[in-house]
């Protein structure tokens, strides 16, 4: 698996978005990143409307739950409609632990569920953790 | 027995009663005084006879006058019910005599052996009696009177009255039906509506209208219903108002979770990474702020978790379960992870319960947490006892640790209360609080008995049935 898969970060928060970047980097995660900064954006990115299409089609998807305008639940509810994307592996990256979010987004068919931890640390590993996990698992070939 | 009868029998029975007491009464009395008013009648008759005579022989003077004889037999006569007339002078010589019994039967004479006394025999009264005038006895006379008229007077009119009582009975019982059905139909009315009522039917109300007693404890009960209903409107405002207060609070929990915890980690993150990028070249004393700044951060999540943890009480959903307590407290005791030298202790005698097994363990884990947490010996010993108290089960988590003074034991309970300073032992002051409430959700009762450095007491006691 020569060509690294892309990856689509979901998240509106800027240091959240600092955070993922370091922990890839203290990582050496070199896959592209792509970043929305809601659920309207990131289907606009995915769809090529308004804005350039993300090119290939990113097969990871992190996802914050809270966001202005499309929230995380609601953006999977529409991701799974589209043909072309319905097949992503989405992961959540939240703080909300609430039970009624979790069953959403798993009846979504996501592929985890994580809480972020306080400490950038606790990040770091996870991070690596699911760097791990999309490096044993083989992708389509679009 | 009487008791269980309804109003309306009740009534009936009493009426019923009434009546046939004054229908025996009337049968009985009535046909009997009037037996007895023809039978007086019947010795005037026969006195009047008896004078007659003593006037028609008397008026001879010793002879007997035979005109008067036979005008005073001819006028006896007239009398159908006069059948026997025998008349003798003083010698004992019959004078003249009239037989009308039946089959021409004789007289039963000899039985007659005393004066002016009444004998009845075969339905005739025989009357003997001395013929006196002017206070010389003249002969003796004696009467027949035939009973038969009399008899059948007085059984045509026992027919009439039982008749007459029947119809009275008849119309009695009747009228009491109607009367009884009269006075209760509207107290059925109202019993009928009480119970639709309390079956659960609404805008249900009482429909008498008549102005007795019946009809005013209608009226009284409609404007009761009338207030019931307006204020079961009101309840159900209430509790509208309440569900709508209750969503809005989970909103705001979810809100507070969420949003005041994201800048929270923002800055954790950038004290760390501000740490990271200067690398060696910062100063120890900025190191150890940034440090002190990421406790406090830590502290402040703790806190906003206390406070989520103690709203969630009472609005959570937490299902009814049966709970073996002993098996209870020991996963939540192998959870808690005790370091070594602290014993925990369950005694026998625990109770296995139907609950809300979320909430009693949850006050388990925050004593037996607490006890592990404020205990200073080099031998902790957590002692859980258990007994029955009523319709409550009394638990007891007992230490040897630092206890708490007297002076406190009011303020323990309350929200963010801390009896060390937050640096020296790390705790948010909101783990005996969500006890408290959990306890007194659940109608139970929470107390403590400690002195300082005698280590502490909790007792609570949580219902034996949800």
């Amino acid at each position: 698996m020569t060509n690294l898969i892309h990856i689509l970060l979901v998240e509106d928060d800027e240091v959240d978005i600092m955070n993922v970047q370091r922990a890839f980097k203290k990582n050496n995660i070199s896959n592209p990143l792509h970043v929305a900064r809601n659920g309207v954006e990131a289907l606009d990115m995915l769809q090529g409307k308004h804005t350039e299409k993300v090119i290939p089609t990113p097969r990871v998807i992190l996802l914050d739950i809270n966001m202005p305008r499309m929230g995380g639940i609601e953006f999977l509810t529409e991701l799974r409609k589209l043909p072309e994307h319905k097949s992503a592996s989405v992961f959540v990256m939240t703080t909300s632990n609430e039970e009624s979010d979790k069953v959403a987004a798993y009846n979504l068919n996501v592929a985890g569920y994580i809480l972020k931890p306080l400490s950038f640390e606790g990040f770091t590993s996870a991070v690596s953790i699911l760097n791990h996990y999309w490096h044993l698992c083989e992708m389509p070939q679009i | 027995m009487f008791k269980n009868l309804s109003i309306r029998i009740k009534i009936i029975i009493g009426q019923v009663f009434l009546i046939a007491m004054v229908s025996v009464f009337i049968y009985s009395y009535y046909p009997q005084q009037q037996e007895q008013l023809a039978i007086r009648a019947i010795e005037s008759k026969i006195q009047s006879i008896s004078n007659m005579f003593s006037i028609g022989v008397g008026i001879g003077m010793g002879e007997t006058d035979l005109v008067a004889v036979s005008e005073a037999m001819e006028w006896a006569h007239t009398d159908s019910a006069v059948v026997y007339i025998s008349v003798h002078n003083d010698q004992n010589q019959e004078i003249t005599s009239l037989n009308r019994l039946d089959n021409n039967t004789t007289a039963p004479l000899p039985a007659l052996n005393k004066y002016n006394e009444r004998i009845e025999i075969d339905g005739v009264i025989y009357y003997k009696s001395n013929i006196v005038y002017q206070n010389t006895i003249f002969g003796t006379l004696v009467i027949g009177y035939s009973l038969k008229q009399m008899n059948a007077m007085i059984g045509s009119l026992k027919r009439t009255t039982s008749y007459f009582c029947l119809a009275l009975f008849t119309i009695g019982v009747l009228v009491s039906f109607a009367m009884s059905n009269m006075i209760t139909a509207n107290i059925l009315k109202l019993d009928q509506t009480v119970r639709a009522i309390s079956s659960g039917a609404e805008q249900v109300y009482v429909t008498v209208n008549s102005n007795d007693e019946i009809g005013k404890l209608g009226r009284a009960f409609n404007h009761m219903l009338h207030r019931l209903e307006k204020s079961r409107l009101e309840m159900i405002r209430y509790s509208e108002q309440l569900k709508k207060q209750n969503e809005e609070l989970n909103q705001f929990s979810y809100v507070v979770s969420h949003d005041l915890k994201a800048p929270l980690r923002a800055i954790f993150k950038l004290s760390e990474w501000i740490e990271e990028d200067l690398g060696p070249a910062i100063p120890a004393e900025s190191k150890k702020n940034m440090q002190i700044l990421r406790g406090r951060v830590f502290r402040l999540e703790a806190l906003i978790n206390g406070l989520l943890e103690y709203s969630k009480v009472g609005r959570l959903e937490v299902p009814v379960e049966r709970v073996d307590v002993y098996s209870m407290l020991k996963e939540t005791t192998d959870l808690l992870n005790p370091p070594a030298h602290i014993k925990i202790e369950i005694k026998n005698g625990m109770p296995v319960l139907n609950t809300k097994k979320y909430l009693l363990q949850q006050v388990f884990i925050n004593l037996i947490g607490n006890a592990i947490k404020y205990n200073d010996k080099e031998e902790g010993k957590v002692i859980i006892s258990s007994h029955e108290a009523g319709d409550f089960h009394q638990f007891t988590v007992e230490d040897n640790g630092i206890g708490i003074a007297p002076a406190y034991h009011g303020k323990v309970f309350e929200m963010f209360q801390t009896l060390e300073s937050r640096d020296k032992v790390e705790g948010t002051g909101m783990g005996l609080a969500i006890i408290k409430k959990s306890v007194e959700d659940i109608g139970g009762s929470i107390r403590i008995e400690s002195e300082e450095n005698q280590g502490a007491r909790f007792i609570f006691t949580w219902p034996k049935a949800a």
